[in-house]
């Protein structure tokens, strides 16, 4: 278990039309609450509100287990970038969590890439 | 009474009996006034000019015969640090003092690496030399003494095991009995009893005397023996206990008992399980031991008795708890001393793993922990009902676990507590089978409180964790007191995933992290099967 309270770090390519967050950990049913506050609110923040950008690549290198509230704060994720006609892109490093978005389906809804 | 051997046991006061000492020197002259010396001493001498003489003289009265010896280095052939080594080669306890010129001071360092306990100068001063063989027959005797109290605490040990292992049953029907015990030291207050009472019925007894030394053994075997005769005479266990409790209150731990009892002061936490196959009943009996644990024949593990109590000896009050439960599924118990709790929170891991691990490693088939940190005996047994074998697969229980609603926040420590218990007794898991195995737990142990208890303080849910060494299973169980839900698991994953539907990702998960689920009540109760990747050592002795 990598359950880390550090905060979410961000980047913002406006050339590029790209949004990238670095999760620092797991997202679990403990964490998910805080870390969906912190990604909601970095997506208020006016330069990315009103940025063009297309993209919300989420670095979650760094976990090693997604749980199903961590799933969940994914999806809303999704739904919230496909309102602005964007899509979601995941890098992961764990198998495990790759196989948890594929059973799921939730690599239909956004590109999952293993590093 | 063999006074010879009485005298030389090691237990009598130096003053009461001459002491006697070897003393070799070639010079007859030197061993002359050494005699001398010795013998105003009080000392009772045997003289040898020789190492060989020596030998002989030591061979011919037993090493037991002598208190000390008083050697010389230099003699022709060999030498006093010769006759040194050869005796520390039979006897550790014989003091040996070497005599040395002032040319061989190195002769010092190496009798003294050698093992002797005391060296003298030539020429020899009468108050150095009365003190420094004083000092070698104190030390001969120490040890001698040290040697018999450590010979004996052996054989009570040796005898604790065998007693431990005996099967007096020799009917066909009876229970399976598997035993691990590590006292905390030689010999332990822990114990395991297990005998045939009447035609049918089977009893195990498991205790615990306060302490753990020789005085906790001793009383624990007399507690046993007192139970065993009283139970053949056909008294009931609860009144068996009931009178061991009046017993020491009022015989041993008793303030107004006369002072030569009052010292013995003990308590003994007991747990057992009188077997009644023609009624299909075990009837469970503890005082201050902790509740036992039935693994049903499924693999499904559940606490038998609400509450624990005290041990015998501390309160009037009656301590014993009884509970019952039917034995027609077959099925096994599990019981373990405090000192098994005590390891397991020292490893952060679940009791009944740690048990677990134990039972396998009691055949070879696990490793034996690192046991540096062991504060107590520690004692666990398998109680397999006559025939459970055929009905079931044979789980050992690894996590029986209940949880308030209001633990949900703690889910994290929870799973914590949960990897460390699996990798602890199944140190070969494969890590994709771990991940599988945890995460579907969190999943349906959050639900289960979240849903099934609403979150609440007051409801309950169970968790157990049970592994099948033959089916290389584990296999989960999660039951919350809530009305379930039903609903297409099928149907939804496929719903939710492109409807984008945060319900019941949880259920999707675990539907497809196990190999099996079997839904009860309406999905209030889960059964999760994992058949594991890596193959688990053959069981076949278990």
């Amino acid at each position: 278990m990598n359950l880390t309270m550090t905060s979410i770090t961000h980047h913002y390519d406006a050339a590029a039309g790209v949004v990238s967050v670095t999760i620092p950990g797991d997202i679990l049913s403990t964490n998910a609450d805080t870390l969906r506050d912190e990604v909601f609110a970095l997506l208020e923040t006016p330069e990315i509100k009103a940025g063009v950008w297309q993209t919300l690549k989420l670095d979650l290198t760094a976990a090693q287990m997604v749980d199903s509230v961590g799933l969940n704060l994914i999806v809303s994720l999704v739904r919230a970038v496909k309102a602005r006609q964007g899509g979601v892109a995941a890098t992961v490093s764990s198998a495990n969590i790759q196989r948890t978005f594929k059973f799921t389906r939730l690599d239909q809804q956004i590109t999952v890439t293993k590093v | 009474m063999n006074t010879q051997l009485y005298q030389r046991s090691g237990f009598e006061p130096i003053a009461a009996i001459k002491s006697r000492i070897l003393l070799v020197d070639d010079e007859p002259t030197m061993q002359m006034f050494m005699s001398a010396m010795l013998v105003k001493q009080g000392y009772d001498v045997t003289t040898a000019g020789s190492v060989k003489e020596a030998q002989e003289k030591i061979q011919a009265a037993g090493f037991a015969a002598f208190d000390g010896v008083v050697t010389d280095y230099t003699m022709p052939g060999q030498t006093g640090l010769d006759l040194l080594s050869w005796i520390g080669g039979h006897d550790a306890c014989l003091g040996v003092i070497i005599v040395t010129a002032e040319s061989e001071r190195q002769i010092v360092t190496d009798s003294l690496r050698e093992g002797a306990c005391g060296f003298l100068d030539k020429p020899v001063a009468p108050k150095t030399f009365h003190s420094t063989v004083q000092r070698a027959v104190g030390t001969t005797r120490h040890k001698r003494r040290q040697a018999v109290a450590e010979a004996s605490v052996r054989e009570v040990a040796r005898v604790q095991q065998m007693m431990l292992n005996a099967d007096t049953d020799t009917r066909s029907s009876k229970p399976e009995i598997d035993t691990f015990f590590r006292p905390k030291t030689e010999v332990g207050g822990d114990f395991l009893n297990h005998f045939g009472i009447g035609q049918h019925n089977h009893f195990v007894l498991l205790t615990d005397v306060s302490g753990h030394d020789l005085k906790a053994a001793f009383i624990s075997a007399y507690f046993q023996g007192i139970v065993r005769g009283m139970l053949e005479s056909q008294a009931s266990v609860a009144k068996v206990f009931e009178f061991f409790n009046g017993f020491l209150l009022r015989e041993w731990n008793s303030e107004t008992a006369n002072s030569k009892t009052s010292a013995v002061s003990a308590s003994i936490a007991v747990g057992s399980i009188l077997l009644e196959p023609k009624e299909q009943r075990a009837t469970v009996l503890t005082s201050g031991s902790p509740l036992p644990v039935y693994v049903a024949p499924n693999g499904r593990g559940r606490i038998v008795g609400e509450e624990a109590s005290a041990p015998l000896g501390w309160f009037s009050e009656n301590p014993v708890k009884v509970a019952s439960l039917p034995t027609d599924e077959g099925g096994a118990f599990f019981m373990w001393t405090d000192g098994l709790e005590a390891f397991a929170e020292d490893q952060q891991i679940s009791a009944p793993a740690l048990g677990t691990l134990l039972l396998l490693a009691q055949h070879n088939l696990r490793t034996v922990p690192d046991f540096s940190s062991q504060q107590d005996d520690i004692l666990v047994t398998r109680v397999a009902l006559p025939d459970a074998q055929e009905q079931g697969e044979g789980f050992l229980p690894l996590l029986v676990e209940e949880y308030r609603g209001d633990q949900l926040k703690h889910i994290d420590l929870l799973q914590v507590f949960w990897t460390r218990s699996l990798l602890f007794c199944l140190p070969d898991i494969s890590p994709d089978d771990t991940f599988n195995i945890i995460l579907a737990a969190r999943e349906a142990v959050l639900n289960a409180l979240q849903y099934g208890c609403g979150g609440r303080p007051d409801k309950r849910a169970q968790f157990g964790m049970s592994f099948c060494p033959a089916k290389n299973l584990l296999r989960l169980f999660v039951n919350d007191p809530g009305p379930g839900h039903q609903f297409d698991v099928q149907q939804h994953q496929v719903v939710a995933a492109s409807e984008l539907i945060d319900k019941h990702r949880g259920l999707v998960l675990i539907n497809n992290l196990a190999n099996k689920i079997v839904v009860e009540r309406n999905g209030a109760g889960l059964i999760l099967d994992f058949i594991l990747d890596n193959p688990m050592p053959s069981l076949e002795n278990l």
